[in-house]
């Protein structure tokens, strides 16, 4: 009969009684024989030999001895830890740092780069535009999706969809502002995804004026419909136009560019962006993005080739302008996985690495300790090797000690995890996708039982090491307690305090490159003055408002009424607002210059911008020479502009620009280009962002090229979200349908712009002061131990009249020689590495001289600090006390 | 040799279920007093081969006072007792033949 493990406490027994027995019926019969009984006691004895030997010999043929011994090993552990409490606890607390820490930064890279999109089979799925060098920026339009979609031999199915816009939800109580867009009806075939209820678009629902249909997302389903089951076929209103719904999404459907989508419409788009309307040809370019999903065997480089391909012969039916404009475009293809996360994955990566570095140090750190403790232990190693445990039993036995403290830590590291997880959830910046998705789930768990067992070894392996150079000999033969550290030890304390130090010396050039990034990034002039200024969006419906006097007369209305609000300094509107980068460029033509750059062959552009004459003022927005737009620009007057400096610097770099002309692709209408005036120069605004340089721009006034979406701007005496409220009723008074949205203060705008680099800045640094932390505790240790080691030394020295400075500056001298060698080292591993970095930092080069100095300079400071002590303790040492301890 | 004393407890327990002093006795007397068998070879060895379903284990009331751990032969253990037999036999067969070289010749 087999026994299983958990009953060997009784199988134990029945052993011991099976001997028992042996022993009974072969003294029964040595008296039998004639002997007498102690006679036959002693006689079975000695012909059965040592009992327990047998027992234990026997027990291996169980194929327990394994299980057994680890279970003893750990219980033996746990004791040993126990028996030194603080000990135990610095170390467990220094591994769930660093373990708290990979476990934390792990889940948020798990739900961000490794999880894989929700689509079906979404490693075939591409995301394709047209990088247009001209404007520097990415387009593909219709007339080119249609070419793809017709011509293509790469994809199984190719889609389109605009980006997610607002569009007004009414009927369903106060009008609600969703967030929709526009996608082929080939859409949601591309991504593998189906609706929980109705169905998907269909084809003739997405020709140029097909009827409405929409799809609502599983969100909107439930907050405005209630999660009404029969809610397909109803008729809504979106931006006062009537749509049947034809289905709801489910609720795990992810829209792409990481932007939420509450309804999905059909695009609708025709084949041509060039269009007769009412006998003018009208040239509509819509930008749109493009999805699709490969063929079997279709490769990325052989997709980029047939598009531009594709793109070319397109290009070649556009009308000259467009073409000067869109000649250079070239096509650039991506997985889908790598459009959507692709911006965040250095920053992660970057982070994981120094979580990494974290982790390193913290074993750094129990290593050592478990160094000081092994050269505590030499003798109970030596006996246990004199009583005949081989070299790896005893090496296992220190291992699964180590692996029993890693594991603690491990558990503890678990709970400062959680913490972390939801402090990053608070305050890591919004464009970071899908981290809300980041927790302790089963695959971190699994990152960290191995992560805390790699660590239990790794830092487990120095006193094996250790053990292994005991010399039984001399080490029992020595006999005091004052064994001391053999040179072994020694020389691997060493090294790990100067790889601590180096390590150290990595993440700290790595948080100071990012805060100096940081700090440049906040240093930029934005070009106006953003305290106290608040925005907010009004975009008008094109079937109420058609003709451009109406979208003049609005605009002018809205701005005189808020004007003279309570609490409004100045009011103004404009198309487009700084920092959102959403100017249109234009091609232009200067009168008395060549059309084209002959040395650069690139064609004259700038963007354009229209405001009311007010929004000069709402933004103090500098004016440099000139005049700026006012009242005398009106609808009839001759076309006036400003331009800003860079305009000036691109275009007049020797001339004085007031009074020049020039004619603009684009205008008020577009069938032919018009003539602009400049009447002044303005300052520069960071359009783009702040990280961006400042485009060559040309701002007309509304009311000479009105435009239907605006963005109103407004300058405050008072606390500016105070005024929201008013602003809302002042438009609702002029249109009781139209939304506001976008409200935002121009400072919040600001503070969204740094935020991911204020995020990847403040983490690196948390990071970088743990470690510098664990580090200094670290040496403080090795340090401490290496001078009470040397006690009686120091007792001699001061006894022959060493003076304090002296014992002072030996102990230190040691000291910065090791935090030297690890400085060096740390500087050249971080010369070597923070180029991986160079994507995130701005305005600093991965090997800033100033950077690297002060942290060279802190870093000894940390280091001599944490020696300080120790050392100053040791010229303390009273050398009889010391001499006596003999 | 490995897996001889194996053999010679499946042979002994052949004839019939008995416990370890009785078959260390039995594997003596057989022997002619020569195979001495260690308690601490014949436990383990009994274990293992239970461990391995070669032999059972019962334990069973005497009349001279303690409780008797039993071994007997199995299924497994008869036919594993065959096999070692005929490899035995082969060995000692091939033994012989070098001890004595001549006799196969002539």
């Amino acid at each position: 009969m087999r026994f299983p493990f958990w009953r060997r406490g009784r199988r134990n027994e029945e052993l011991s009684e099976e001997m028992q027995a042996h022993l009974t019926l072969a003294e029964r019969e040595a008296m039998e024989a004639g002997q007498s009984p102690k006679e036959a006691q002693h006689f079975a004895r000695k012909e059965f030999g040592n009992v327990g030997v047998a027992e234990e010999v026997t027990r291996d043929a169980w194929g327990w001895r394994r299980i057994a011994e680890t279970l003893q090993d750990v219980r033996y552990g746990v004791r040993n830890m126990l028996r030194t409490p603080g000990f135990t606890a610095v170390t467990i607390l220094t591994l769930a740092l660093g373990i708290g820490a990979n476990t934390a930064i792990f889940s948020v890279v798990n739900a961000v780069l490794f999880r894989a999109l929700p689509y079906r089979d979404a490693g075939k799925l591409v995301w394709a535009t047209n990088f247009v060098p001209g404007q520097a920026q990415n387009l593909v339009f219709a007339d080119e999706y249609a070419g793809y979609r017709t011509q293509n031999h790469m994809f199984e199915n190719i889609a389109a969809y605009s980006a997610a816009a607002e569009y007004t939800l009414t009927g369903t109580g106060t009008p609600e502002r969703l967030r929709g867009a526009q996608v082929t009806e080939s859409f949601l075939n591309v991504l593998g995804v189906t609706p929980q209820l109705g169905r998907n678009f269909l084809p003739e629902e997405d020709r140029p004026a097909g009827s409405k249909a929409v799809l609502l997302s599983d969100a909107v389903w439930r907050a405005n419909f209630g999660a009404d089951p029969n809610v397909v076929g109803k008729v809504i209103a979106l931006d006062d136009t009537p749509y049947t719904v034809i289905g709801v999404l489910r609720p795990d459907f992810e829209f792409l560019d990481n932007s939420p989508a509450d309804v999905l419409v059909p695009f609708q788009l025709s084949d041509s962006s060039i269009q007769a309307v009412n006998g003018q040809v009208r040239v509509m370019i819509q930008p749109l993005s493009v999805v699709a999903r490969l063929r079997p065997g279709a490769t990325i480089a052989g997709t980029v080739s047939e598009l531009d391909a594709i793109n070319k012969r397109v290009i070649e039916k556009l009308p000259g302008n467009l073409k000067q404009l869109l000649g250079e475009a070239h096509a650039q293809v991506f997985l889908l996985h790598d459009h959507e996360i692709g911006n965040v994955r250095p920053a992660l990566l970057v982070l994981l690495g120094a979580v990494g570095f974290v982790l390193l140090i913290a074993c750094a750190n129990v290593a050592n300790l478990q160094l000081a403790r092994a050269a505590a232990r030499e003798k109970e190693v030596a006996i246990r090797g004199a009583l005949g445990a081989g070299r790896w039993r005893l090496a296992r036995l220190l291992l699964t000690e180590s692996a029993a403290v890693a594991l603690a830590g491990g558990m503890a590291g678990l709970v400062l995890a959680a913490w972390v997880i939801r402090v990053i959830h608070r305050f890591a910046p919004a464009n970071i996708p899908h981290l809300q998705a980041a927790r302790l789930d089963l695959s971190v768990l699994v990152f960290t039982l191995a992560v805390s067992l790699l660590t239990g070894i790794v830092f487990g392996l120095a006193p094996v090491l250790a053990a292994f150079r005991v010399s039984l000999n001399n080490t029992l033969k020595e006999g005091g307690s004052q064994s001391g550290t053999g040179a072994g030890t020694r020389r691997a304390q060493r090294v790990l305090m100067v790889a601590e130090i180096a390590l150290s010396f990595v993440l700290f050039i790595g948080a100071g490159l990012l805060m100096e990034s940081f700090h440049q990034l906040t240093a930029i002039q934005p070009g106006f003055d953003p305290h106290g200024v608040l925005t907010a969006q009004v975009a008008l419906p094109l079937d109420q408002y058609q003709s451009i006097d109406q979208q003049r007369s609005f605009f002018q209305q809205l701005v005189e009424r808020l004007q003279v609000l309570p609490g409004v300094a100045s009011a103004g509107a404009t198309a487009s607002i700084p920092l959102r980068g959403n100017t249109m460029v234009s091609t232009i033509q200067i009168e008395g210059q060549a059309p084209m750059d002959q040395a650069t062959m690139n064609v004259a552009t700038a963007s354009t911008n229209a405001v009311t004459p007010g929004y000069f003022a709402a933004l103090h927005v500098p004016l440099i020479e000139g005049r700026l737009l006012d009242e005398r620009d009106g609808a009839n007057a001759p076309n006036a502009v400003v331009v800003n400096q860079a305009f000036v610097r691109r275009y007049f770099e020797k001339e004085d620009p007031i009074g020049k002309r020039f004619t603009m692709g684009m205008g008020p209408v577009t069938h032919g280009p018009q003539t602009w005036t400049i009447v002044g120069v303005i300052g520069d605004t960071k359009q783009q962002g702040l990280a961006s340089e400042v485009l060559p721009e040309a701002t007309a006034s509304a009311l000479q090229w009105p435009r239907f979406m605006m963005t109103l701007v407004l300058r405050t005496s008072v606390e500016p979200v105070s005024l929201v409220s008013a602003v809302r009723k002042q438009v609702s008074d002029l249109d009781k349908n139209l939304p506001v949205f976008g409200v935002q203060t121009m400072d919040d705008m600001l503070s969204a712009e740094v935020a991911s680099q204020r995020f990847n800045a403040g983490a690196l640094a948390g990071f970088a002061g743990l470690a510098v932390l664990l580090a200094g505790v670290g040496i403080y240790g090795v340090m401490a131990y290496a001078v009470s080691q040397r006690t009686r030394e120091m007792g001699v020295r001061i006894a022959l009249g060493a003076e304090t400075g002296n014992v002072l500056r030996m102990i230190l001298g040691q000291a910065l020689r090791l935090a030297v060698i690890g400085v060096g080292l740390g500087l050249a591993a971080s010369l070597g590495l923070t180029w991986l970095m160079s994507g995130l930092l701005f305005g600093v080069k991965p090997t800033d001289p100033e950077t690297f100095v002060l942290v060279t300079g802190a870093l000894l400071v940390v280091a001599l600090a944490a020696c300080w002590i120790p050392a100053w303790r040791a010229t303390r040492v009273d050398p009889v006390i010391a001499l006596r301890y003999e | 040799m490995q897996g001889t004393l194996d053999l010679l407890i499946l042979q002994t327990l052949q004839w019939g279920p008995r416990h370890g002093y009785a078959l260390s006795k039995a594997i003596r007397t057989n022997s002619g007093e020569i195979l001495k068998v260690d308690t601490g070879s014949l436990y383990p060895a009994l274990h293992r081969l239970e461990r391995k379903r070669w032999i059972a284990a019962e334990w069973k009331a005497s009349e001279v006072g303690p409780r008797l751990r039993v071994y007997r032969l199995t299924k497994i253990g008869r036919k594993q007792l065959l096999s070692e037999r005929s490899r035995w036999e082969r060995i000692t067969a091939a033994i012989a033949g070098i001890m004595n070289p001549g006799k196969e010749e002539s």
